[in-house]
């Protein structure tokens, strides 16, 4: 392979995981390392400078939300963190923390793929500044004047409507928490006040989704948050 | 112990006594001097006797001495004697004020007195209480706080008082029989009204027994029963105060030692929710681990085989469906075993039922592919509060639960409504109906529709529906649709959304 080879640094104490994970990532083309704690994953860390950390939040020494906090003191490389079905609080502990996205076990290797690709292209593109015009759907976004049409005929948004709709175009593909959410569009005051945020996004869906209950790009995370997907 | 209070009639009548045998000696001695004496000096000594009388027997004896001697004078000295007829009119001058002196030394010396008896009384009653409390801070079982309460105001009262405690259930027991015979039904009145009842409170009853509650501002513990003095039917009001001072002394031991014995209890329950929840963590892992592997390596061996476009790929998607369907059953499990264990934390949020739906359709995206799916969610909902992470766990339970014994191609739907009860979600499906009376056994835990049925499952999934909707406050129930097929409707009642901020101006 001439290409690029993005490196992926795996910290999970189960072996057996990570050895599967090592074999689908490295089909796939990517290089890896992997950790068996928080502080060798530290080590790994300083020393591979890796372009992603697959992280799993139940390790032997300590907790995953240590690791997530003591990289983002230096790194904005993408976290992707793995933790059982049914442990939401954690999850949006890490999210909250600052990890980009995550994975209930058991996880699909297509869906595994998927999100270590979105979480290395959003981490490529945060460099360049967002597009002035956003397509998804039959939805066109027009940021200059601030104008939405569905197939040119306008949409009618209000300010929140708004500036929530700009705040998960702005992270195509990435989890947004509730709270980054609330505190994005209503300020850090609302961060607990989910009523809105559950309002809000129903009035988006109504007017930007063919069918509201089952959304094709603004999809709900339950328990953690939204998330936009992109076409 | 120090006998404090003592019978003030008895007192009151000894003092007439007094008053009356003091004004004979004045008179007797004054009648010997009176060859020497000037009367004027005579109404001195009379004005001591009264001094006297006061001093030791109080204003009413006082006020009494005070008027025989006014009298006597009258009678023995002022001319003409033995007789109460006045012949010099300054005389009438002489017992005016004679009278009034004498009422008003009287008055002030047996108020000093009083007074200094009360100062005598509270401290007593500080030290009593202070023993009291230096005990009860002392005392480790409920036994030695009764031994102490008995002894103290048998102290004050000179009898032993019964006191009724109160049992885990509330139910008021008496400790001790201590011959008052106190009326159950008296201490139980006062016990639920946390009042005082009996003689003193109320005037009709027969015993002069008083029911004093043990109660601390937070809670009432038991009933003290004291007697009271037959003669009076009531408590002075030092008295009074002692005894209720004394209640609450004794409730606040008594709630102490009840607080501590809960303190362990819910230590101990802690502990075993602690075990219980390291056992729940270290068994969801360990069953968890495993099946991630299984599943990601079915799923590579799919693709690789796929790629290879080999004859054994039928079996390989077999195993891999198998193994995600394995994955549900342990989740089910992990799950029940969770909400069985006391106390499930609810993490109750504003939720929109039409997310949680999604949410639900989105997990069952590929078996629903199979069925003809119909939803119809009103976009006007209100919120609901609930924890959204079990309600999508309901839904999509009830969903697979559709999938899998309607049969193939057969409709599901999703139908939401709102009611009186609250939101109402209907899941049907055009599958087989149920056997009449089965509608609420099949929520049983290992409860299936079809016994031995070929479908796989262990009963679980509608328990664990059951289990979450109830814990909200709601309803889960199922019916047969006609002409087949069966209807699963559970209800999750509405609040009141608190205000939220309109919005002000609006972009367009």
């Amino acid at each position: 392979m001439t290409e690029y080879q993005s490196s992926i640094l795996i910290v999970e104490d189960e072996q057996q995981i990570r050895r599967f994970l090592s074999v689908a990532l490295q089909t796939e083309g990517f290089q890896v390392f992997d950790a068996g704690s928080i502080q060798q994953g530290l080590i790994e860390v300083t020393t591979r400078n890796p372009d992603m950390v697959i992280l799993d939040l139940g390790l032997p020494d300590g907790d995953g939300n240590q690791f997530i906090e003591e990289v983002r003191q230096w790194s904005q490389l993408p976290i992707l963190v793995l933790s059982a079905r049914g442990e939401e609080k954690d999850k949006v502990r890490a999210l909250n923390t600052g990890a980009d996205d995550y994975l209930s076990k058991p996880f699909g290797i297509a869906e595994l793929l998927a999100r270590v690709r979105a979480s290395l292209r959003r981490s490529a593109g945060n460099k360049e500044a967002i597009a002035a015009e956003i397509c998804f759907g039959d939805i066109r976004v027009d940021r200059v004047n601030r104008k939405i049409f569905r197939n040119d005929e306008e949409i009618h948004l209000t300010q929140r409507e708004y500036r929530l709709l700009m705040t998960l175009l702005a992270h195509p593909g990435k989890v947004l928490t509730h709270k980054e959410l609330l505190t994005s569009v209503w300020g850090s005051a609302y961060k607990e006040q989910t009523q809105y945020i559950r309002i809000y996004m129903g009035h988006l869906r109504q007017k930007l989704e063919k069918d509201a209950t089952r959304p094709r790009y603004l999809q709900t995370e339950t328990g953690i948050g939204y998330r936009f997907i992109p076409d | 112990m120090f006998p404090i209070f003592t019978a003030y009639r008895h007192h009151y009548l000894a003092g007439c006594i007094a008053a009356l045998l003091i004004c004979a000696g004045i008179t007797l001695l004054s009648t010997l001097l009176v060859n020497f004496f000037d009367p004027l000096n005579i109404v001195m000594l009379y004005l001591l006797g009264v001094v006297f009388v006061a001093f030791y027997f109080g204003k009413l004896s006082a006020g009494f001495a005070a008027v025989i001697n006014v009298i006597s004078f009258d009678y023995f000295f002022v001319i003409p004697h033995f007789s109460f007829a006045v012949n010099d009119l300054q005389y009438i001058f002489t017992f005016i004020v004679m009278l009034l002196v004498g009422l008003l030394i009287g008055f002030l010396t047996a108020k000093a007195r009083t007074e200094a008896q009360k100062a005598q009384r509270g401290e007593a009653q500080a030290r009593t209480l202070f023993a009291m409390a230096n005990d009860l801070s002392a005392a480790l079982t409920v036994k030695d706080v009764l031994r102490i309460a008995e002894q103290f105001i048998a102290g004050s009262l000179n009898h032993v008082p019964e006191i009724y405690l109160c049992d885990d259930e509330n139910h008021l027991f008496l400790v001790q029989d201590k011959a008052l015979q106190s009326d159950y039904a008296v201490a139980a009145l006062s016990f639920s009204a946390r009042k005082k009842a009996g003689c003193g409170v109320e005037l009709f009853y027969e015993k002069p027994l008083q029911y004093i509650p043990l109660a601390t501002p937070s809670r009432i513990l038991g009933i003290l029963v004291i007697e009271l003095d037959s003669a009076r039917l009531s408590l002075l009001p030092e008295q009074e105060q002692l005894i209720d001072t004394q209640a609450l002394l004794i409730a606040s031991a008594l709630e102490r030692i009840a607080l501590a014995a809960e303190t362990g209890l819910a230590k101990l329950h802690n502990e075993k929710e602690k075990l219980r929840n390291t056992i729940l963590a270290a068994l969801s892992h360990d069953l968890r681990t495993p099946i991630t592997v299984l599943f990601a390596q079915s799923e590579l061996l799919v693709q690789s085989l796929a790629q290879t476009n080999e004859n054994v790929l039928a079996q390989a998607n077999k195993l891999r469906f198998q193994v995600s369907h394995i994955s549900r059953l342990v989740s089910n499990l992990l799950d029940m075993a969770r909400l069985e264990s006391e106390g499930i934390h609810l993490r109750k949020e504003w939720q929109s039922m039409q997310e949680m739906i999604g949410g639900a359709l989105a997990t069952m995206k590929i078996q629903l592919e199979e069925h003809p799916l119909t939803v119809s969610v009103p976009a006007d909902l209100p919120l609901v509060f609930c924890d959204a992470v079990l309600i999508e766990r309901v839904i999509v339970n009830l969903l697979e639960n559709g999938c899998k014994y309607a049969g193939e191609n057969e409709a599901l739907g999703i139908d939401v409504t709102t009611d009186a009860e609250g939101i109402k979600t209907t899941i049907w499906n055009n599958g087989p109906s149920l056997t009449a009376g089965k509608e609420t056994e099949i929520f049983e835990k290992f409860s299936r529709g079809v016994k031995e049925s070929p479908i796989s499952g262990v009963g679980l999934g509608l328990a664990i529906c059951k289990t979450i909707i109830e814990t909200h406050g709601g309803r889960i129930w199922a019916e047969n649709r006609t002409p087949t097929g069966v209807s699963f409707h559970f209800t999750l009642p509405v609040q009141a959304l608190p205000d939220l901020e309109p919005e002000l101006a609006e972009t367009s």
